[in-house]
């Protein structure tokens, strides 16, 4: 359904943006009450009303079970940590597509794109409710002192200099929705340098989020804990996003499938392969490099342990085997295996991530004062990952993300 | 006025700006009572020497009252029967150990790092290290807590409970510093196990006791080269692990470990932008030839 | 074989060997426990000597073995020289010292085959696992070494009736064998020293072979004999204090009573040595004659020698830290509570090691002159010695400290005098005076300085070792008693106010 400004009239005043806004906030599809709606609303709603308890009575029990011992809990290691090592399918693509030039992914391009944008703007979102003194939030960027020895000052900078440059890698879609053609010229133009700068930016704040913890030395297992942690997350941030994309693909595929079209659907499958080959690759080298910080610190005898075991989950079952299902699936074309593999990987993130922050981190401390996950916090969780996916299905259903440009775009300016 | 030129635009703007580093050099930092001999260019610190502690918590109590603070009820022993840790209300806490050498107390605080994690952790510098080594907190921190996650004695409390929640932690009574007073703790302890004075003058004092009386210490300053040296320095007649210290912080400071990465940036800002430009020129040119 | 099986099989073959490795390695957390019992485990690891150990020591509990097997007596584990009639406790029976190999089996065999013998009859028993064995445990330390004091030599003595050559022997070199001649009695130690020697075997080994077998006879023949367990040396023996001891004969060997120690060239006047005094103040000869009866100078040379370990002969005599020096144990009698208080608790005025040289070496006599009591304190100095002192100058919390000056200066003087060490060094009155009075002139005519007169309120910020006033008070007085066991409560010496005034002020809170 051709709709927006697609069929080719620019808007030229504000009442008329105001006025095809309103229409375009309209639902759309034959009805609003889909199953993943009616699952996904109410934990939205409820999910609202517990962020404002939560800027209302702070982040003690009962909103979250942070403690002393665990002052970093699911918002920061799984919303913002796994959120953004899964939002880096944006940046490994972009160079894919824009420095290495290879059309074979440019159908997917956007969708990645978009995705990266609205990861990052939720998850700085889950960064503000995370903080205890969330109005000062504005300090790193506009405050009185900067604490330039911080990693987490670079990260910051990072998140806000990072969506912005993923702003305008989207824009001209979004030009392309309000018919705006000079400025989707310009805004084409922009891209290749937002392409370059969002790189720079990615592999600085991948690698960034590990640098974090460098710190808390002896308070992380020593399996985990090493001076290449930067590099990990970096290397493992490549895979992660491209998991994602294969396994969000794969579902957008499926509910958009209507907007995409013959030629589309059949050079999907080509994409997966090679986007299972690409991981493939990051995980054997990640893998290798978990084998040599192993040999480096002599830790074999760790492994001996119940923590080594888990080590041995963490980086066997669910990196090197994906790694090896990722082979065999490219190598036959069974996209059910790369996407098993995918999936699996996507978990191993997850528990890497959490590792860090409240799993290997203080592995020493009893189960009784360790950390866990209140329901609010995964309600609140919940409620921003689904708001997101309302977004990012909003936005897909009315901008040209997963179907074809208007026509007057110029072949060679399509981006 | 309305048509000043770039150049006299600049000549005011930097004059001023010169004008007031220069007013800031000139005049001293900070005023110092009358009557003190602080010098304001010296980290200063406490020795605790905890072979004299005999746990009676007036520091504690001092403490609480001299920094708004819930004031303990220091005749309740009950509390040594299990070591605490700082937390929200109190900033110095008393623990007891009993050890092959009798028992013995060991009030811990902040150790006020020389290079402190917390402070390199601060993204927002609400964590400072002053001059003269205080470790303060500021009203402009966040809240993220990167700080207690780097510290290597986790010591920054963060208060959950509160709406408005702040970092607690010993300051070393930065503000009676100021004005001329040493912490509330060493003025309120009555066997002078807290000594309060430069951090050159506390080790030579350290030092000096360990010699004149070697049976009675373990010879060991802690705090001398933990870390990189912190503020806080202990003495003890048994060794640390047994009065409650970590002594596997290392002597490396704790900022070092991140420094590898923070190097890296510089290289990467500059040298990908670059790496990717030319890649894609020269995949532009394969573009076009095909 | 189609795809997607090959690949289900490569996922499934991975995880079993993930999981093998697991439950191979006791990966699920075993976590290790102290032991509840508090005995100290004897760790195996002679095959060290044949080559490098692979596997973790194995960290064996012979106490369990030995009440288990109780019945069965030591036989079960241990060979039995019928015709010696002793035990030989090496373990296992029958071990082959050369070949490394060889060791490892026969100890698996003798170990681990007795205890599948014993699972097979469904017995409690050990384990049969490698990991079981091979793993390090935590303990707690108990084992007290055996000292062979002078109560158990005569016991020893009584029960042998004074037969020496049950025990003592020495080695002849010509004959290669043990013999046992009249005078070269000594400790067992002077030859058996902490490891194996060639055919001289470690101190260890003999007395456990040498004392357990006597003992185990003694029990076989229904005699009263000595202990036969660990715990019965180890644990049970309680060390006896030199006065418990005092009456008991000390062996003869014909040592003299007195004697005057003179070295050529150390350019100091004769020390007189009552040899039978010392004798009856320790517990054992090893106390001074560490490694051999002999005279110190045999072995201790004035240059210092290899049978010396290095030690001159000065420091063998005035080492202040050794325990085997003669300055060393008297220094260490400052160390009872009586004296501590003003030897080790407070800042005391010492006077010069010079001056007390002169008490020990005083030229060759023949007996130590009589030295007389120190008097009463108000007889030297009547107008001087105050009392009672009240301490009032930093009241805030407590009332003002009653001080009983005089009742402390008696009391010193009381536990000088009577005892005989203490009367030898102790010989000014005002001696006493300085156990508190420090960095001042003590003289007998006048009054030394108060506390307050040197030490101040305020901390002095450039001398860190001088600590202001209240410190001074508490580490001075806190120090003595909490050396000599006094009353360390606070409100014995000053009572606490009912209401008091804060120290930290609301005014200066202000100024924060």
């Amino acid at each position: 359904m051709m709709n927006g400004r697609l069929d080719g009239k620019e808007i030229t005043s504000l009442s008329e943006f105001f006025r095809f806004f309103r229409d375009e906030l309209k639902p759309k599809g034959k009805t609003i009450f889909t199953p993943f709606n009616i699952i996904s609303a109410p934990i939205i709603i409820l999910g609202f009303v517990l962020i404002i308890l939560r800027l209302v009575i702070g982040l003690g029990r009962p909103v979250t079970n942070l403690s002393q011992d665990f002052p970093w809990g699911i918002w920061i290691g799984f919303d913002v940590m796994v959120g953004v090592a899964f939002a880096g399918g944006a940046y490994v693509l972009t160079f894919i597509v824009y420095i290495l030039r290879s059309e074979k992914y440019h159908p997917i391009i956007r969708a990645t794109v978009l995705n990266g944008f609205l990861a990052y703007v939720f998850y700085a979102g889950a960064i503000f409710l995370d903080c205890g003194r969330w109005w000062n939030i504005v300090n790193p960027i506009i405050g009185r002192e900067f604490g330039v020895n911080s990693v987490l000052f670079l990260v910051a900078w990072h998140f806000l200099l990072y969506m912005l440059a993923e702003l305008i890698e989207f824009s001209p879609a979004i030009a392309e929705w309000l018919g705006l053609r000079r400025i989707r010229k310009i805004l084409g133009s922009l891209t290749i340098g937002a392409v370059i700068f969002g790189i720079t930016l990615s592999t600085l704040h991948q690698s960034g989020l590990g640098a974090l913890v460098m710190m808390a030395k002896w308070k992380i297992h020593p399996l985990w804990y090493t001076e290449f942690i930067p590099i990990l997350f970096f290397v493992s941030s490549i895979f992660a996003g491209l998991s994602m994309v294969i396994f969000e693909g794969s579902i957008s595929h499926k509910v958009f499938g209507h907007q995409i079209d013959e030629a589309h659907h059949k050079a999907y499958n080509d994409i997966l392969v090679g986007l299972a080959k690409i991981c493939a690759v990051a995980m054997f080298a990640y893998s290798f490099l978990k084998l040599i910080v192993l040999v480096h610190d002599q830790e074999w005898s760790l492994l001996k342990t119940g923590m080594g075991f888990w080590f041995l989950v963490e980086v066997v079952g669910l990196v090197f085997i994906p790694c090896i299902l990722f082979i065999q699936g490219s190598r036959h074309q069974n996209i059910l295996v790369i996407r098993i593999a995918s999936v699996l990987t996507m978990l191993g993130i997850i528990i890497n991530r959490l590792n860090y922050v409240f799993i290997a981190y203080k592995w020493y401390l009893p189960f009784r004062v360790r950390y866990y996950p209140t329901w609010i916090e995964v309600v609140i969780t919940l409620c921003i990952i689904f708001t997101e996916i309302w977004v990012f299905r909003w936005i897909v259903n009315r901008m040209p993300v997963l179907k074809h440009p208007p026509e007057w775009v110029r072949e060679n300016e399509e981006h | 006025m309305n048509n000043i030129d770039r150049r006299t635009f600049f000549k005011l703007i930097s004059s001023g700006i010169a004008g007031a580093i220069g007013g800031k050099l000139v005049t001293p930092g900070i005023a110092w009572a009358k009557g003190t001999n602080f010098h304001s260019d010296e980290f200063y610190g406490i020795l605790v020497d905890t072979t004299r502690c005999i746990g009676c918590r007036r520091c504690e109590k001092a403490c609480a009252e001299a920094n708004n603070l819930p004031v303990p009820d220091i005749n309740d022993t009950s509390v040594f029967n299990h070591e605490r840790q700082t937390s929200v209300i109190q900033w110095n806490v008393v623990n007891r150990f009993e050890t092959e050498k009798g028992t013995v107390f060991v009030p811990r605080r902040c150790m006020h790092c020389n290079q402190a994690a917390c402070v390199a952790a601060c993204l927002v510098k609400a964590m400072k290290k002053r001059k003269t080594g205080q470790v303060t907190w500021d009203e402009n921190c966040l809240g993220c807590r990167l700080c207690m996650v780097s510290c290597p004695f986790d010591i920054p409390k963060f208060e959950y409970d509160k709406a408005i929640p702040k970092i607690q932690k010993c300051n070393l009574c930065w503000g009676r510093f100021q004005d001329g007073k040493p912490p509330a703790c060493v003025e309120a302890c009555p066997m002078d196990a807290l000594l309060f004075g430069t951090r050159r003058q506390l080790l030579e004092e350290a030092r000096r006791r360990i010699y004149q009386q070697p049976d009675k210490y373990y010879h060991h300053i802690f705090g001398e080269l933990e870390v990189g040296g912190t503020s806080h320095l202990y003495l003890s007649a048994v060794p640390f692990e047994q009065i409650g210290f970590r002594t596997d912080v290392g002597t490396t400071p704790y900022p070092e470990y991140s420094k590898g990465f923070l190097y890296a940036v510089p290289f990467i800002l500059v040298l990908w932008p670059i790496l990717m430009l030319g890649m894609s020129q020269v995949t532009k040119r394969q573009q076009n030839k095909e | 074989m189609g795809k997607k099986r090959i690949t289900s099989f490569i996922i499934f073959g991975i995880s079993i060997i993930i999981f093998g490795i697991g439950f191979g390695h006791n990966l699920w957390s075993k976590i290790i426990e102290p032991q509840k019992t508090t005995e100290r485990p004897i760790i195996i690891s002679d095959i060290a000597p044949l080559k490098p150990l692979e596997e973790e020591r194995v960290w064996f509990y012979h106490q369990k073995h030995t009440t288990e097997l109780e019945a069965s007596g030591c036989k079960v584990c241990h060979s039995y020289d019928t015709q010696k009639s002793r035990f030989d406790f090496r373990y296992p029976k029958n071990r082959p010292e050369k070949d490394r190999r060889d060791l490892i089996e026969t100890y698996h065999n003798s170990c681990i085959g007795c205890h599948r013998e014993r699972l097979s009859k469904g017995l409690s028993t050990g384990p049969t696992a490698c990991g079981e064995c091979h793993k390090p445990v935590l303990y707690q330390e108990w084992i007290k070494p055996v000292v062979f004091h002078y109560g158990l030599h005569y016991q020893h003595e009584k029960a042998t009736d004074k037969k020496c050559e049950l025990c003592h022997h020495i080695y002849d070199e010509k004959e290669k064998k043990l013999i046992y001649k009249q005078g070269t009695e000594s400790s067992c130690r002077d030859c058996h020293r902490q490891s194996d020697e060639g055919n001289r075997n470690s101190f260890r080994k003999v007395a456990h072979s040498d004392c357990i077998n006597c003992h185990l006879e003694k029990k076989e023949k229904k005699q009263k004999g000595g202990p036969t367990t660990c715990e019965g040396c180890h644990l049970d023996l309680k060390l006896p204090s030199i006065q418990e001891i005092a009456e008991i004969p000390r062996p003869d060997r014909k040592q003299p009573k007195t004697t005057n120690i003179k070295v050529d060239g150390a350019g100091m006047p004769a020390v007189f040595f009552d040899h039978q005094r010392h004798e009856m103040s320790s517990l054992t000869c090893r106390t001074c004659h560490h490694e051999t009866l002999q005279a110190c100078k045999n072995c201790h040379t004035s240059e210092g020698s290899p049978e010396g370990g290095g030690i001159s002969l000065e420091s063998a005599f005035h080492e202040k830290n050794s325990s085997l020096s003669c300055e060393g144990c008297h220094e260490r009698q400052k160390a009872q509570e009586k004296c501590s208080g003003c030897h080790l608790g407070t800042r005391t005025q010492m006077e010069g090691r010079q001056q007390s040289c002169i008490v020990c070496h005083t030229g060759p006599i023949k007996e130590l002159p009589p030295i007389p009591p120190l008097g009463a304190p108000e007889g030297i100095m009547p107008d001087n010695v105050k009392a009672e002192i009240t301490i009032n100058i930093l009241e805030r919390e407590y009332e003002p400290a009653k001080f009983p000056h005089l009742q402390i200066i008696k009391k010193l003087t009381e536990i000088s005098n009577e005892d005989p060490l203490a009367r030898q060094f102790h010989r000014q009155p005002t001696t006493i005076c300085m156990g508190c009075h420090h960095h001042s002139p003590v003289e007998p005519k006048s009054s030394p300085p108060t506390c307050g007169n040197c030490h101040k309120a305020t901390p002095d910020f450039d001398d860190l070792g001088k600590p202001r006033l209240m410190a001074a008070y508490h580490l001075q007085c806190l120090g003595c008693h909490q050396k000599m066991n006094l009353e360390q409560n606070c409100t014995v010496c000053h009572a606490k106010k009912t209401s008091v005034k804060p120290l930290i002020s609301e005014k200066q809170k202000k100024s924060k």
